[in-house]
């Protein structure tokens, strides 16, 4: 063995070791921040948490709406061989048509959902498939348990989970849960590990509706039952607390909520919000009110109501009264005795208290795309014109309008606003929202006493009858509006009954109002009032609400 | 200034070293990989450990052993890793990433190719001693070990393994040059390689790549992911935050063949600079027993083992920091693989054992 050559070798492999720890060096002193700065771009990723979207209850507490989770497919076209083995697969486990899959799968993005929003069931196929290209997102959906029972007012979302319609949408920026947006390091599996206690801090504000559950299942059971009977096209029902919140709100026919892409969209408005409509006799609340407020009409006055011309317009009436005190006119709901005492009160101080009463505008319930309602300008407003509006034809207005005017006289004089939204509490117990609750006062305490008493007149003896329930003070004014149509009004109507009780302390305000009904005859005392009486004895009975005691 | 006891504290110093840091930086590098592909964190830790445990108690063994039935014994080597790797070459082997290296028995797989290693120094130590100063001699010196190794190597290569087969050959020149062997003889067994790489070349310059395997996509990535995760590590490494995950997400093989890259991460310049001292130092301690020891087979075998260790460690590293063509070779002691790990403290057992009979 030569020991030189075996020196030249060691000295060979120095020299290596020595180039080695050169480069080595480089990379970590030198070139240290480069690398460091590639380490970081590849390893930090920018994350998004966001928690779940608050949930809906009722004033109870009970759950209107909450989420369910929710599985999403997505492909992506350049891993995803689309041959026909793969093809077929995905076909029959997703329910797709090969061709649509096929049309989908042609594009250029990385990314394409295949199909949203998929069963548990297909979910377990497509992870037995395990085809590569092929991911699935979990995410969340909303589930509403009810249904049915006040899908009008709860509304609903998109896909994204954003709110589309009613309450969803009015509370959206509530609702929507929290995101964060932050910095992490890329890990193993699992370094960002789910703790649900920190994630449901990230959720959306919980909304408690001032609706409450049990009375607007049975509202909505009692129009069902009734529309059935009397064949309306469409009813809707109100019922709301003198000072505001809005206790029960259905409308139908209605739609569930959970199959709403079942539903047109037309089918899904709110009606009781959105559509206007002519009122009829219900409106005479306001001609009342401005006869006595403005005090231009004697409560002992009579009027003879035999026939009456207006221009060249016969006013009718649907009985024929010879003279009629001026409660009676309201009590039998008499057109012709109506439009002399709005003579007597003047175009005006109609218009004024018509305003007062908040026809026109909008009342601010907390409901997306309230409608204000139609009425003809002052300036425009001929003597016919007048005459109509005095018995509600020739005027729109919305149902909530007309619930809070009848909360005006209940509550002893005050406008308030409407309102859906009890409160809002965030996921850590803080109420981040309360209902404020308006109070102005528009008609004095004698005014609203006067005309209660006349409306409890009208359910004791007049046209009301029906609504009467013994041993209860009931105020309440029937309504049977005919409905325009090519060529004049026709022979359908709106047919409503409006009220409150108990008539000494109100705890409640409902309106009942029937579009279309088929039997005749289709007055609102005879079709609405036994529908409002069977809500009033349930509301009675529920809310434990004592007889009076004479 | 040097006695025998210091080359031989020398020794187990950098072979425990070695081996401590291999357990550290194989936890390190492999518990995401094992997680995900093993649903366990400790499937690499559990065997490296076992491995070491195994080694030791093989390297007692042979300690304890006369190394001189090895003299005999290297022929019952040359053949049984023949055996293994025509069994590899007619399809019994257990193929990844399309080539077979790997031969299972019973439970147990292991790679021929190590044995092959072994059994080659052993086998040229022998020869070298019994040829004695004929080595010269092209015939009777040089051709007949060389037209062995060239046979070992063809097997190597149809695995394929091209960059094994040229380390088998460049290893026995070496030890053949140092021997004493005329450097002559040495460029002509060189010049196979040497003429088939300007052939390839010549004919086909754009697929130089293909016939070497160097230069593929893949292993160019390899090499920049290398890159990034030492250099990340700067001078001091990233374990006071926990060790470096970028070895862990886009390094393949951090485990074994770029081990040194993952040291890099964790433990920065100096962890480097540690493992190649102690790299540097084990070479050093067996050349110098080498010199010491007194019978020729004992010698040859030593620096066999010296050499070896050398190159892998050579190409190790250079795979690791892009000085060398990229090649899979374990960096000794270091890296994960039970052959190689056994394979090694067995060759450190025969050192022990040449140097307690050489006194």
């Amino acid at each position: 063995m030569k020991r030189n050559r075996l020196g030249f070798l060691a000295i060979g492999i120095g020299c290596f070791f020595v180039l080695f720890l050169f480069k080595v060096g480089y990379e970590q002193i030198v070139n240290y921040r480069q690398n460091n700065l590639l380490w970081k771009k590849r390893l930090i990723r920018f994350v998004k948490i966001e928690g779940k979207r608050g949930k809906i209850l009722d004033v109870k507490g009970q759950m209107l709406a909450f989420n369910i989770p929710f599985y999403s497919v997505f492909a992506d076209p350049f891993t995803f061989s689309a041959d026909k083995k793969n093809l077929v697969l995905l076909s029959r486990a997703l329910g797709i048509n090969k061709k649509k899959l096929l049309s989908q799968l042609e594009s250029s993005r990385r990314f394409v959902w295949l199909k949203r929003n998929v069963t548990n069931k297909t979910l377990e196929k497509l992870k037995g498939l395990n085809i590569r290209g092929v991911g699935v997102v979990d995410g969340y959906r909303r589930f509403y348990p009810e249904g049915n029972v006040a899908s009008r007012i709860i509304g609903f979302c998109d896909v994204d989970n954003e709110g589309l319609e009613g309450i969803e949408k009015e509370y959206n920026d509530y609702l929507c849960p929290k995101c964060l947006h932050i910095e992490a390091f890329m890990g193993m599996k699992g370094i960002l590990s789910r703790k649900d206690d920190f994630y449901d801090t990230m959720n959306g504000a919980d909304v408690f509706l001032t609706i409450d559950e049990n009375v607007q299942s049975f509202v909505r059971q009692t129009l069902k039952k009734a529309v059935e009977e009397n064949g309306a096209k469409k009813a809707l029902c109100i019922v709301m607390k003198p000072e505001g919140a809005i206790v029960a709100c259905s409308t139908f026919p209605d739609f569930n909520l959970n199959l709403r892409s079942a539903y047109s969209y037309s089918k899904q408005r709110n009606s009781a919000f959105l559509d206007v409509w002519e009122p009829g006799s219900i409106f005479k609340l306001v001609s009342l009110s401005a006869a006595i407020g403005t005090g231009k009409v004697k409560r002992d006055k009579m009027f003879t109501c035999g026939s009456m011309r207006v221009g060249k317009h016969i006013i009718h009436d649907v009985y024929r009264y010879d003279e009629l005190s001026f409660d009676d006119v309201f009590v039998k709901s008499s057109n012709i005795g109506v439009v002399k005492v709005v003579f007597d009160v003047g175009k005006k101080r109609f218009y004024d208290y018509v305003a007062r009463f908040g026809f026109g505008r909008k009342t601010g319930v907390d409901f997306p795309g309230e409608a204000r309602g139609l009425i003809r300008d002052v300036t425009s407003c001929s003597d016919i014109n007048l005459a109509n509006m005095a018995f509600g034809q020739g005027i729109a207005v919305t149902g909530i309008q007309l619930c809070s005017a009848f909360s005006i006289i209940a509550n002893g004089g005050f406008k308030i606003k409407p309102y859906l939204v009890e409160k809002i509490v965030s996921p850590e117990g803080t109420v981040l929202y309360k209902a404020y609750k308006k109070k102005e006062r528009i008609l004095k305490q004698s005014t609203t006493q006067a005309v209660k008493e006349i409306l409890e007149k009208v359910v004791e003896k007049g046209t009301g009858k029906r609504a009467r329930i013994s041993g209860f003070r009931i105020a309440g004014k029937t309504g049977t509006a005919q409905i325009p149509g090519k060529g004049g009004y026709g022979k359908e109507t709106v047919s409503s009954f409006a009220g409150f009780f108990p008539a000494e302390n109100p705890q409640f305000v409902v309106l009942v109002s029937f579009f279309e009904p088929q039997v005749r005859p289709s007055y609102g005392g005879v079709i609405a009032a036994p529908v409002f009486r069977d809500i009033a004895q349930m509301l009675i009975g529920y809310e434990g609400i004592s007889k009076e005691w004479n | 200034m040097f006695n025998k006891s210091f080359d031989v504290q020398l020794l187990i110093i950098s072979v425990t070293v070695l081996t401590l840091a291999g357990i550290l930086e194989v936890w390190s590098s492999s518990f995401v990989y094992s997680i995900s592909h093993k649903h366990t964190p400790y499937f690499f830790i559990e065997r490296q450990v076992a491995f070491v445990v195994l080694g030791a108690i093989l390297a007692y063994l042979f300690y304890r052993m006369d190394y001189n039935i090895l003299r005999k014994g290297s022929y019952f080597f040359l053949f049984l890793s023949f055996f293994f790797l025509l069994l590899l070459y007619f399809g019994f082997g257990d193929s990844i990433r399309g080539a077979c290296r790997w031969l299972k028995i019973g439970g147990f797989s292991f790679q021929p190719s190590e044995l092959a290693r072994f059994s080659i120094i052993l086998y040229t130590a022998q020869f070298l001693a019994k040829k004695g100063n004929k080595i010269i001699n092209f015939r009777i010196g040089f051709l007949p070990l060389y037209l062995v190794i060239c046979l070992f190597s063809l097997l190597v290569i149809v695995e394929p393994d091209v960059g094994s087969a040229i380390l088998i050959v460049v290893t026995v020149l070496t030890i053949m040059y140092v021997a004493g062997a005329r450097i002559l003889h040495i460029i002509l067994g060189l010049s196979p390689m040497i003429a088939g790489t300007i052939f390839v070349i010549l004919i086909h310059p754009s697929k130089v790549h293909r016939v070497t395997q160097f230069f593929n996509h893949t292993v160019i990535f390899q090499v920049q992911q290398s890159l990034i995760t030492i250099g990340s590590g700067g001078l001091f490494g990233k374990w006071a935050q926990g060790g470096g995950s970028y070895k862990n997400l886009f390094l393949p093989d951090a485990y074994n063949d770029f081990i040194l890259s993952g040291l890099g991460e964790d433990f920065g310049f100096i962890g480097i600079f540690v493992v190649t001292v102690a790299i540097f130092c084990l070479i050093f301690s067996i050349f110098r027993i080498a010199l010491r020891v007194k019978d020729d087979f004992a010698r040859y075998v030593c620096l066999g083992i010296g050499i070896s260790i050398a190159y892998q460690s050579i190409v190790n590293m250079g795979t690791a920091v892009g000085l060398l063509p990229s090649k899979g070779i374990t960096l000794p002691f270091v890296s994960y693989g039970g052959t190689s790990l056994v394979t090694n403290f067995v060759i450190m057992g025969i050192l022990l054992s040449i140097v307690s009979r050489n006194a």
